[in-house]
């Protein structure tokens, strides 16, 4: 087997990664979403780094401390030096990365431009709508999802999802209308803004919302989730009983407004990792790559096309030494992957793949 | 001509000054020490943290009252920024050494972790957790609220297309 060239690394001990994104505007600038002492208790950082595979180097530019852990990131895209975080005490916080730490204000450290505190438990996800650009949603283990606007002090919208955590909601890469969740209950439920959230319920026995489609996914906690880029409502998915698996989800589009489905075809599946996958995410340049991190420790890339043959294994990465947490494919350098990790590190490398 | 002197003069007093706050042992300094005790441990047992700054106020406070040389940490920040010497490092005493990233080792089938400094283990936290020992877990200092009083950056850039959206838009152009 021929050697591959080692991984760029960068390390941020002592602050355990959860998350890694890429700047959908800076081609080498990514963020790490951060906890000390593994999310238990302490505080977060979120770390702006400039990275790439192809270089050796990789430089820390900048890093904000939070009171509580930082679980998930999501870049603006609307103003390249905005960033949204998701923290473990249910806040979210509106960074713009321009702002520096002076010598007149230290040891005051770097605030936030905004901050909204309205999860009940840890904020787990936020994702920036790629359609409505103005839009981001973030999901939180109080099992809602709530869809905010920049620019406004409180949510827009709030979606009782689960009855357990949500650790995860995406909108749609291609219809404005949906978003879909996944949760400690097993299920992916597809969310049709269109359909009116029911009247605000006496606290947490308020109805669930009802889910345009409730796929039954994976018997038990799905932890990650991702739109497939080049196939409307295709949607892989991961967690706790350690498969990929691949749902068609078509079927709530030809359903209509209002429709409460319960189904999802799947495609195919994924077996291989030894422990829980944490992240899945596909490749935004090929419709039949797709990436997994897992506790296992490795971060795997496949192929998987509907038709036979079935969903290949093409490259397992293994140089971490903790929980592998995070994935992320570049936008800008395709075949570029940046996998980050309980060891604190975030390496970023070209998967073997063809 | 003699007013510049005096100014020059003042200056160097003044910077003199700053060196030798600058140099000064107050880590073996047991009257400072205890003195520091007894400002932080009433702030620590009620459940505050000590940040830098009311340290360094306190050394401040104390080389002024011995050396009878006027000085403040504000103006200690301002000199050695002035100075180019940057953060004062005994600013940051709970702050993990950042590691290098240009360590050659970071090229090794390890990742390069070899010499990476050990966290606290998930155990050892988990542990001070359900002893009650909160106190004891690192990398806990209390962020204050609130939001950034600086003007946020004006948005110049559309953001690029992405790799599905500029395919889709190839194939049916």
């Amino acid at each position: 087997m021929q050697a591959r060239p080692p991984p760029t690394v960068l390390r941020t001990v002592p602050f355990a990664h959860y998350s890694v994104a890429w700047s959908p505007f800076h081609p080498n600038l990514i963020a790490l979403a951060s906890a000390a002492n593994f999310g238990l208790v302490g505080n977060g950082r979120l770390h702006l780094a400039s990275i790439g595979a192809m270089s050796p180097e990789a430089h820390l530019n900048k890093s904000y401390d939070t009171q509580d852990g930082l679980y998930d990131s999501a870049w603006s895209e609307i103003h390249e030096n905005q960033i949204v975080t998701a923290s473990g005490d249910g806040s979210l916080k509106l960074w713009d990365i321009t702002l520096n730490v002076s010598i007149h204000t230290y040891p005051s450290p770097d605030l936030p431009i905004r901050a909204w505190h309205e999860h009940t438990r840890e904020a787990f996800s936020v994702d920036w709508s790629n359609i409505e650009k103005e839009l981001f949603a973030s999901s939180s283990w109080d099992g809602t999802i709530k869809i905010w606007s920049p620019d406004r002090p409180s949510s827009i919208r709030t979606i009782a999802a689960h009855s357990t955590c949500a650790y995860q909601a995406l909108f749609s890469p291609h219809s404005p209308h949906h978003i879909v969740s996944c949760s400690t209950d097993g299920t992916l439920k597809i969310f049709d803004l269109r359909t009116p959230t029911p009247a605000p319920g006496s606290g947490p026995l308020a109805a669930p919302a009802p889910a345009a489609l409730t796929v039954p996914a994976q018997g038990t906690e799905v932890l990650s989730l991702d739109w497939n880029k080049y196939r409307p409502f295709t949607i892989a998915c991961g967690g706790v009983d350690r498969r990929v698996t691949i749902w068609d989800c078509r079927m709530v589009n030809s359903a209509g407004p209002g429709a409460a489905q319960v189904g999802g075809l799947l495609q195919s599946e994924m077996r291989g990792h030894e422990y829980a996958v944490r992240k899945v995410q596909w490749s935004p340049h090929h419709a039949d790559i797709i990436a997994s991190a897992s506790y296992d420790m490795t971060c795997r890339v496949w192929t998987t096309s509907a038709a036979p043959p079935q969903p290949t294994l093409r490259s397992i990465h293994d140089l971490h030494t903790e929980f592998v947490v995070g994935c992320a494919w570049s936008l800008f350098e395709e075949g570029v992957l940046a996998s980050c990790s309980w060891d604190c590190s975030v390496h970023v490398y070209r998967p073997d793949i063809m | 001509m003699s007013t510049q002197s005096q100014s020059l003069g003042s200056d160097i007093t003044a910077s003199s000054a700053y060196e030798g706050f600058n140099s000064y042992d107050f880590a073996s300094d047991e009257t400072f020490q205890q003195g520091l005790s007894s400002i932080i441990g009433p702030i620590q047992e009620g459940g505050g943290s000590v940040d830098d700054s009311t340290v360094g106020r306190a050394k401040a406070f104390y080389f002024s009252k011995v050396t009878g040389q006027d000085i403040s940490w504000d103006g200690y920040l301002a000199w050695r920024e002035a100075n180019g010497l940057g953060t004062p490092s005994s600013a940051h005493p709970t702050q993990e050494p950042e590691p290098k990233t240009t360590d050659p080792s970071v090229s090794t089938g390890s990742g390069g972790m070899d010499d990476a400094p050990l966290p606290m283990s998930f155990s050892a936290i988990a542990e001070l957790i359900s002893t009650g020992n909160l106190h004891l877990v690192p990398n806990n200092k209390l962020i204050p609220d609130g939001l950034n009083s600086q003007e946020p950056s004006k948005p110049q850039q559309k953001v690029p297309r992405k790799p599905w959206e500029a395919a889709i838009d190839g194939s049916t152009a």
